[in-house]
């Protein structure tokens, strides 16, 4: 490991300085289980690390008629352990998709919301690939098996983060804090394709960090639900996963807001689907057709067609459970 | 020489004991290799090559070498490297950290030359050389036959014939190789995490020239090796150089990725086999030709036609060698790939004839126990409510399968034990064997207490170091049926001497003494003599017995079947193994409790091997894709079975090895029961959710 300029501030408020200051060079530590892996392996070598567990108020779960507000440095065990988040039992289930229990109880929501991907080819030193300033995808003549579908090119990651997709499904917004103050954007546009920026997976800047989630408090006759599958259960990122939230009234689904993992490398809204089941009764066909046509545009590689199916029968089961829970 | 006892007079042996280690690992006071610290202790580290195969022209390592805090440094290694993560220099520095970066520094010239990582381009003529200058790319081939193949299947009423894959599965011990050397004059001291503390001194000997009893080697405790730990390796070698070099000790720890790619590898295994039967199910002809790699290694044979009889059959076989590191034996090397390929050919053949898959078996096993266990089995498993192969449909498809396997793991004739028994009444046993794991520590001490009638507390076993009798590498399953035979021969010796010499302090002869329970009897005047007094009586003068294994203890050949009852989530192609049912003979079992550890642990590499592991060698740069725990998938938790373990009663027998056996039937039986649930057979493993959702898909597809 590279040595480094180890910072901790107390403020938030110190941190787009520090960031700004140290230029490209700096990393964001919260819970460190991913950063401190990227570190180890060589592929992040940061300058200076800046810690952020010791910013007072960074952990914080407030919930008010407005919704429910998560500080960044909130750990994802306590999450899935607030009486303010059962309101939202699909949040509740997203964050406990999250790794094991011990990943859990040292990771934060900022931090997932923000990991770096798990392409092996990038995390691995020995391949210098397009991501991180190489000349070259491996993924698309190696093994992509766990690579995206949809939304790929020049770049084929999948995004791994099981809360980001939920976010998106419950219209949350991200708090960024940087030089020039704060600003909220919706969780969905926090995201960018690689044909936007193969470098980054964020809209965040080299001065800026996240400061909190907000979800708006959701009507009484929405539901919420994540369906995640893993390829082994006791530990593993998602290899598609499915964030929904509707109302069923009367067998009909409204609002239907449906988000994917794992299919793509942003958390990937699926507004094709969304549009073909509102208002209908979401029968088996109908499920079916609505994924058929998310998916029209997907463009598996040579080893992830599977995920064609998986996409597809996930939103079925998604609906299904959420029509039982 | 007296046999085992009666098992309703066993109070040790044949009962569930509990580890007598188990509280120093529980509380983490057990010392592993890699917990050993030694005054001025540094860090080894190795220079891997990054390049599948290259000449070494250069290593230049001033600059490593002035980097403050490095203690000493081992140039060039080799002249050719033949896979990523080959030897090339070695340092050892204060901190690992120092040694890392130490590591970094060294400048190394290479010939980059071409490589092959795909054993069926490699052995082709026009193929890359692995090894500079050899003629090709091939290893060892045999061949063999019986009867007349062409006949045998002109008879069959019924022929299945495809290619059967598996590709390379890495051992994965918790604990990753490594050791700790430390030279006391011309003495080396080695702690290492080995399977065999005898056979790692002999080949440091080698290795160093020099005598053996100038190496001692100990393994107290160790986190499991699978057969990948028979060393020396050269791990070893250049930790032992580098401690030379620095004049203190040095540990040498490998991380995740040197343990994937450089210590060893289950082989691949590519089997072409035809295989027919009459109408009425008797089989009449097999076949095979096959491959497979054990990369700059060997030992990718299969037995085949393994444990069904053929009237006519004609193997033949060619290890091939590609660019990675050698393979190892892994428990029971070759058998598992033989039984995937030949329980799947049989439940394939018996669908076709339309005989029940058992049926079939049972009707061309020619093994007398395996016919008793597939009855208890088939039983326990509820073999009645199998479904016909792909009758499901709906979200969870239910499926059964079965499988079977053989091995040997007989005693060691060379393995010696010294028993003491002291003045004070202290007992114990030196044995120069090692517990990988499983439970040695607890039968060494069982046998010994059980033989003298003590209780478990009052003995002491010592084993784990090369300075104590011989004892062989724990492999092939031939620890226990080495080691406790010895043990005892050894304590009945001392228990011999011991009434001798207390014959002789009370003035009378052994054949008037008793023993049972911690009290002699002399049997003419009826006077007790309890175990301390004894001892205390012999005046100052310790028995030490030393005995050789001896004949009549143990056996050798094990028969086991196992069934497995599987659920595939058709939504999304992933398989859970419900159930596991193991029906296995060893003869008489020492140890109830670590027996069934050692087939629990077994039926969860099965579950690897058929569902989850697989080693990814990147075509275009020959590096190892998934070295690490993430992505190179063992199962955990969530992944087990309900385990049923029944071990068929032969303890007549003796003692004969347990570690193999067990791994080896489930494979097979997972792999047919996946087809059962599904209507799809896969030939190749593993078979993950991918496939298995592409196939249900398929076979929709093709109904509908
Ligand atoms: S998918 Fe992206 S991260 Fe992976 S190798 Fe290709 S460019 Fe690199």
């Amino acid at each position: 490991m590279k040595p480094f300029q180890y910072v901790y501030p107390k403020d938030i408020k110190a941190v787009p300085k520090i960031l700004a200051e140290a230029g490209q060079t700096a990393l964001l530590y919260a819970g460190g289980t991913d950063a401190l892996a990227r570190m180890k392996e060589g592929v992040s070598q940061p300058d200076v690390v800046v810690n952020l567990k010791e910013i007072s108020g960074f952990s914080l779960i407030r919930s008010d008629k407005k919704g429910l507000s998560i500080g960044a440095g909130t750990l994802l065990a306590d999450v899935v352990e607030s009486e303010e988040a059962q309101d939202y039992p699909g949040l509740v289930e997203a964050v406990k998709a999250v790794g094991t229990i011990q990943l859990r109880n040292m990771g934060t929501i900022g931090g997932n919301l923000c990991q770096r991907p798990r392409c092996w080819y990038y995390r691995s030193a020995r391949f210098d690939c397009l991501r991180k300033g190489g000349e070259t995808c491996f993924a698309i003549y190696g093994d992509n098996k766990y690579h995206c579908i949809i939304g790929g090119n020049p770049c084929f990651i999948v995004h791994p983060s099981d809360v980001a997709p939920m976010l998106i499904a419950l219209d949350a917004t991200i708090e960024i804090l940087g030089l020039k103050g704060s600003r909220w954007v919706k969780a969905e546009e926090f995201y960018v394709t690689p044909q936007q920026d193969p470098y980054n997976e964020t809209i965040l800047k080299s001065d800026e960090v996240v400061t909190s989630v907000h979800i708006p408090a959701q009507a009484k006759s929405l539901k919420s639900h994540y369906v995640k599958f893993r390829e082994r259960d006791s530990f593993d990122f998602a290899m598609v996963s499915v964030a929904i939230v509707a109302s069923i009234s009367d067998n009909t689904l409204s609002n239907v807001r449906i988000a994917y993992g794992g299919v793509a490398p942003k958390p990937w809204r699926a507004t094709r689907a969304e549009k073909a089941l509102e208002g209908t009764n979401a029968t088996e066909q109908q499920i079916l057709d609505a994924a058929t046509g998310e998916f029209a545009q997907a463009e598996p590689l040579e080893q992830n067609e599977y995920k064609v199916i998986m996409a597809k029968n996930l939103l079925k089961r998604a609906i299904r459970e959420l029509r039982q829970g | 020489m007296a046999p085992w006892k009666e098992l309703k007079e066993m109070t040790l042996l044949n009962k569930e004991v509990t580890r007598v280690d188990g509280a120093l690992k529980v509380a983490g006071t057990a010392i592993y290799t890699y917990d050993v610290q030694r005054p001025g202790l540094l860090y080894g580290r190795i220079l891997r090559s990054i390049h599948p195969h290259a000449k070494v022209l250069s290593v230049d390592t001033s600059e490593a070498e002035a980097l403050k805090g490095v203690k000493a440094v081992l140039g060039k290694i080799k002249d050719e490297v033949n896979f990523v993560g080959d030897d090339v220099a070695a340092v050892a520095a204060v901190s690992e950290e120092i040694a890392q970066k130490a590591l970094s520094l060294i400048k190394v010239e290479y010939d980059v030359l071409p490589f092959t990582v795909r054993e069926q381009q490699a052995k082709k003529e026009d193929a890359p050389r692995v090894f500079s200058g050899r003629e090709n790319n091939l290893g060892r081939s045999n061949e063999n036959s019986e009867g007349d193949v062409e006949k045998g299947f002109q008879e069959a009423d019924a022929i299945v014939e495809h290619m059967y894959h598996m590709n390379v599965q890495v051992h994965t011990p918790l604990e990753s190789h490594g050791c700790v050397c430390e030279w006391r004059g011309d003495d080396l001291y080695m702690w290492d995490s080995t399977q065999g503390v005898h056979g790692t001194r002999s080949g440091m000997a080698r290795a160093l020239e020099i005598p053996e009893n100038q190496i001692h080697v100990i393994t107290h405790h160790m986190g499991g090796g699978f057969g990948s730990k028979f060393g020396p390796k050269s791990y070893n070698v250049v930790c032992a150089r580098l401690a030379k070099k620095a004049g203190v000790p040095v540990k040498l720890m490998l991380d995740r990725e040197e343990e994937m790619l450089a210590v060893g590898n289950r082989p691949s295994s590519w089997q072409k086999i035809k295989i027919g039967a009459k109408s009425d199910g008797t089989l009449t002809a097999f076949e095979m030709e096959s491959f497979g790699t054990g990369g700059v290694g060997g030992g990718a044979g299969v037995p085949q036609p393994y444990i069904y009889h053929f009237p006519n059959w004609k193997v033949k076989h060619q290890d091939v060698h590609i660019n990675a590191g050698a393979a190892e034996p892994m428990r029971a090397p070759g058998h598992p790939q033989a039984n995937f390929a030949m329980e799947s050919a049989m439940d394939e053949l018996a669908e076709k004839l339309g005989i029940d898959p058992l049926e079939f078996r049972i009707k061309n096993d020619p093994n007398e126990t395996r016919q008793q266990e597939y009855k208890i089995g088939a039983k326990k498993c509820g073999w009645d409510n199998r479904k016909p192969s792909g009758s499901q449909t709906g979200e969870k498809l239910i499926g059964m399968g079965v499988g079977s396997g053989t091995w040997g793991g007989g005693g060691n004739r060379r393995t010696e034990a010294i028993v003491n028994i002291y003045p004070d009444g202290a007992v114990d046993v030196k044995i120069g064997t090692q517990d990988i794991g499983v439970g040695t520590w607890t039968i060494v001490a069982s046998v010994l207490a059980e033989e003298l009638e003590l209780d478990l507390a009052d003995v002491k076993p010592f084993i784990g170091e090369s300075d104590y009798p011989w004892a062989p590498n724990s492999g092939g399953s031939t620890t226990a049926p080495s080691v406790t035979p010895t043990v005892k021969l050894a304590a009945e010796a001392a228990m011999a001497k011991l009434i001798e010499l207390l014959a002789e302090a009370y003035e009378t002869t052994p054949d008037k003494i008793s023993y049972a329970k911690k009290t002699f009897t002399l049997t003419e005047s009826g006077e007790k003599i309890p175990w301390k007094k004894a001892c205390a009586a012999l005046d100052g003068k310790a028995v030490s017995e030393k005995a050789q294994w001896g004949e009549g203890l143990s056996s050798s050949g094990t028969a086991g079947c196992q069934f497995a009852e599987v659920e595939v989530d058709a939504e999304t192609g992933r398989v859970k193994v419900k159930r596991l049912v193991a029906v296995q003979d060893c003869g008489l079992v020492v140890n109830m409790l670590t027996a069934r550890s050692q087939v629990n642990g077994a039926i969860i590499g099965e579950i690897g091997y058929v569902l989850f592991e697989n080693r990814l060698l990147d075509n275009d740069t020959g590096i190892m894709q998934n070295a690490d725990l993430e992505n190179y998938k063992i199962p955990g938790a969530l992944e087990m079975p309900e385990f049923d373990v029944t071990f068929y009663d032969e303890h007549e027998r003796g003692v004969i090895g347990l570690g193999e056996p067990p791994a080896i039937p489930g494979v097979g039986a997972i792999a047919n029961a996946v087809a059962n649930a599904i209507g799809v057979r896969f030939y190749e493993l593993p078979i993950t959710p991918d496939r298995v959702l592409l196939a249900i898909d398929k076979r929709k597809e093709g109904t509908s």
